[in-house]
């Protein structure tokens, strides 16, 4: 499921079968889900995902497919949001009758539009100059919108009710469940189009603009128009994921096109992992999830985000997704039996560093931010003490210690492989 | 507007313009130097200010003003040598996606030691005086200070690169890496240096911004985006422009503050006092709308301006 896929023979009855094979997966997985957790609150928390994994999906487009870094993609998710909040509203004092699972496509639409324009002035080059135009956009946008408070709300934002529009397909979407139905045949039809984008040849285009730009002027494209198409259809997809956002919450802020959501989509895409097309997807569910439990677990909720962020740009630029495939690649590979017990060490050093980490940050924030709260904590069912020496030391010494012991194990494990394929090959 | 009102706002503006070019050298340096633009620059100046709090409650903000900025500058030396050098390897991208994670963790460790609320950093006794007078309003003795720190800081980088031997081998690492390098220079370690001096500038601006702008922890990501318009519109690497950028930035933004006119004044003047109600409530929005308030819009309008016109910035030699 590479994005970066340029062999692609005609398609055989076969491998069309392989090919819609996990998109059959998906949808099952759509259907299931609601049953299995059908209670009002894990519905919303699914609704939450799926708008995420839209946007990250959106996102990908920029960063993995065009290696485009856009600092200004959650502007596209607020003006979508607030596109789809003022349809309704107009066509709710109009009293016009417009099916709600419809109103994305409006949102989206007019996503399309402004990112034409701001396509049209952030593409002319890649790199560090588009990140920086896409920060100031961005920026301008949201210092603009303070100026307009008939549109975008003052503090209290812009709310709606949506069942103003009235009953249609079927649904009055007063429950929760109604808009995770469109929530879920939205994420279908967004992955199916920017996974047939990836393949046409624009989207082919977009990942040799990514690769080397100037060949690409040469061949008598041009890479400012390929740029700025990828940034409109990612606009786009974002608008519609704003208006589902928009949908479920029944409000819109102009928080929602703030800093926090340009970084949050950024970190979600990135940590998922920009080289496969549904490792987006695998990061907004990760991310999302832990916004929502670890927030209530641990104020340092965070500092775990943007250090596992850190971690990822580090040591695997792949991302999540990355790792996954590695883990299936090494059980396809037949040798996982010789490498699995300095796997097991490896993966012991990592869980004591962790831990080790985690007692570290949860005691600095009990000392500092949370000092009210009193020195006792219990962390990992560890009771423990801000004011003991012995608490921070047990920090120390698992964090310093299986960072150390990581070293020679990978240096083995190293060894090992190059033996292993040397094996094969003799 | 009166003389007193142009007067206040040029100096404000210039100490301003003057405080963000502090910043915006530091990160100049760095950018002609890695290619990269250091996201976590301001959260440098944001550590220099929280650092300055801290050491001046000890021995006091002299010897703060010193030790402050060498701690931020190790620090930064130390980001450059074990992360920077090490992401190098995935390109601009996995540098730039670096510091933006370290500006996070950066934002996030501070309130975990200092907490979410602003710190109570005052102006230090010894400069809390007023300096002189003009149309009967005393001008502070800190601000004074705080420009000619800059303006000082200001000459004695330019001197360094200019005119002396270290400049010279500093400018050629910058163009000739490879070169310098055979020459027997240590070029890692001057582009470490580099790094941790340019950390270390925004270390002064925090600590003598910090009592003037306020301590907290968003006050990174306030200044951030500006620091980049100024980058971006003075050029990419020069820092001419960075500084003609900055000062623009500043009299945009103290100007923007002190003129007192809304567009209803405006359609005030030629006899219209509301605004046609047929044309709705947007309209109405744009009639209450005051320079005060675009104030903080300009300088992202004068970024996209700029692109369109000049996409390689006032000063810049590429597109």
């Amino acid at each position: 499921m590479s994005v970066s896929t340029l062999d692609t023979p005609a398609p055989g009855a076969g491998t069309r079968l392989t090919a819609a094979l996990p998109w059959v997966a998906i949808t099952a997985t759509l259907i299931v889900l609601p049953l299995l957790f059908s209670s009002n609150s894990m519905i919303s928390t699914l609704n939450y995902l799926g708008t995420m994994a839209i946007f990250a999906l959106s996102y990908n487009v920029l960063l993995g497919q065009t290696g485009l870094l856009s600092l200004g993609h959650g502007t596209f998710f607020g003006l979508g949001g607030f596109i789809a909040t003022h349809a309704i509203l107009h066509m709710a004092d109009a009293g016009v009758s417009f099916p709600l699972p419809l109103i994305p496509a409006i949102g989206g639409f007019g996503a399309l539009i402004l990112g034409f324009f701001g396509g049209w002035l952030a593409s002319g080059r890649g790199g560090m100059p588009f990140a920086m135009i896409t920060l100031g956009l961005a920026e301008l946008v949201y210092a603009a919108a303070a100026l307009f408070p008939s549109i975008y709300g003052s503090e209290e934002g812009v709310s709606f009710d949506r069942m103003d529009l009235g009953a249609s397909f079927g649904m009055d979407y007063g429950p929760t469940v109604d808009i995770y139905v469109i929530i879920a045949v939205w994420f279908l039809i967004c992955a199916g189009v920017l996974y047939y984008f990836s393949k046409t040849p624009l989207g082919l285009l977009t990942n040799a603009v990514r690769d080397n730009a100037e060949r690409i002027e040469f061949l008598g494209f041009s890479a400012r128009r390929v740029r700025m198409l990828a940034y409109a259809i990612a606009a786009a997809v974002a608008g519609v994921a704003g208006s589902l956002a928009a949908l479920n919450f029944e409000i819109m802020t102009v928080n929602e096109m703030g800093a926090a959501t340009c970084m949050l989509v950024l970190l979600m895409t990135y940590i998922g992992g920009t080289k496969h097309f549904f490792g987006p997807v695998l990061g907004a569910i990760v991310i999302g999830l832990m916004k929502i439990w670890l927030s209530d677990i641990s104020p340092a909720w965070m500092m775990y985000f943007g250090l596992l962020f850190i971690f990822v740009v580090m040591v695997q630029p792949a991302g999540l997704a990355g790792i996954l495939m590695d883990g299936i690649a090494l059980l396809r590979s037949g040798s996982v039996g010789a490498q699995a017990p300095l796997l097991g060490l490896i993966g012991l050093a990592g869980a004591i560093a962790l831990a080790g980490i985690v007692i570290l940050i949860e005691l600095s924030y009990r000392a500092g931010l949370d000092a009210t709260l009193g020195p006792q904590i219990t962390v990992l069912g560890l009771p423990l003490s801000t004011a003991s020496v012995v608490s921070w030391v047990l920090g120390l010494v698992c964090a310093g210690g299986g960072v150390i012991a990581m070293r020679p194990l990978l240096d083995r494990l190293d060894t090992l492989r190059h033996s292993l394929s040397k094996g094969e090959t003799a | 507007m009166s003389a007193e009102v142009i007067t206040f706002s040029l100096l404000n503006g210039t100490l301003y313009g003057m405080l963000l070019f502090l910043l915006a050298s530091g990160l100049t340096l760095i950018f002609s130097m890695m290619g990269v633009l250091n996201f976590a620059h301001a959260s440098f100046f944001m550590l220099g200010a929280y650092f300055g709090y801290e050491i001046s409650k000890i021995v006091g903000f002299f010897p703060a003003l010193i030790l402050a900025p060498v701690l931020v500058g190790l620090f930064g030396a130390l980001i450059e040598r074990y992360g920077l050098r090490r992401v190098h390897k995935f390109g601009h991208l996995g540098e730039l996606l670096f510091t933006i994670g370290v500006a996070f963790v950066i934002e996030e460790a501070i309130q975990m030691i200092w907490g979410r609320s602003p710190m109570d950093y005052q102006v230090p006794e010894a400069l809390n005086f007023t300096a002189f007078e003009i149309f009967g309003t005393g001008y502070p003795a800190f601000r004074l200070f705080m420009l000619i720190m800059s303006v000082a800081i200001f000459a004695g980088l330019a001197l360094l690169l200019t005119r002396t031997r270290v400049g010279l081998i500093v400018k050629a690492s910058l163009t000739h890496p490879e070169m310098v390098s055979m020459l027997g220079h240590d070029v890692p370690l001057v582009f470490m240096s580099v790094f941790g001096v340019g950390s270390a500038l925004a270390g002064v601006a925090g600590v003598i911004g910090g009592p003037i702008l306020i301590t907290q922890p968003s006050m990174a990501a306030a200044l951030g985006p500006i620091l980049f318009v100024i980058v971006v519109v003075g050029g990419l690497g020069s820092l001419t422009g960075a500084f003609i950028a900055s000062l623009l930035v500043g009299f945009i933004q103290t100007f923007a503050v002190a003129i007192d006119l809304s567009v209803a004044d405006v359609f005030g003047l030629i006899g219209i006092t509301q605004p046609p109600a047929a044309l709705g409530a947007l309209v109405s929005d744009i009639w209450n709308v005051s320079v005060s308030q675009v104030g903080p819009v300009i300088p992202y309008l004068l970024l996209v301006v700029m692109l369109i016109f000049r996409p390689m910035g006032l000063i810049g030699k590429r597109a």
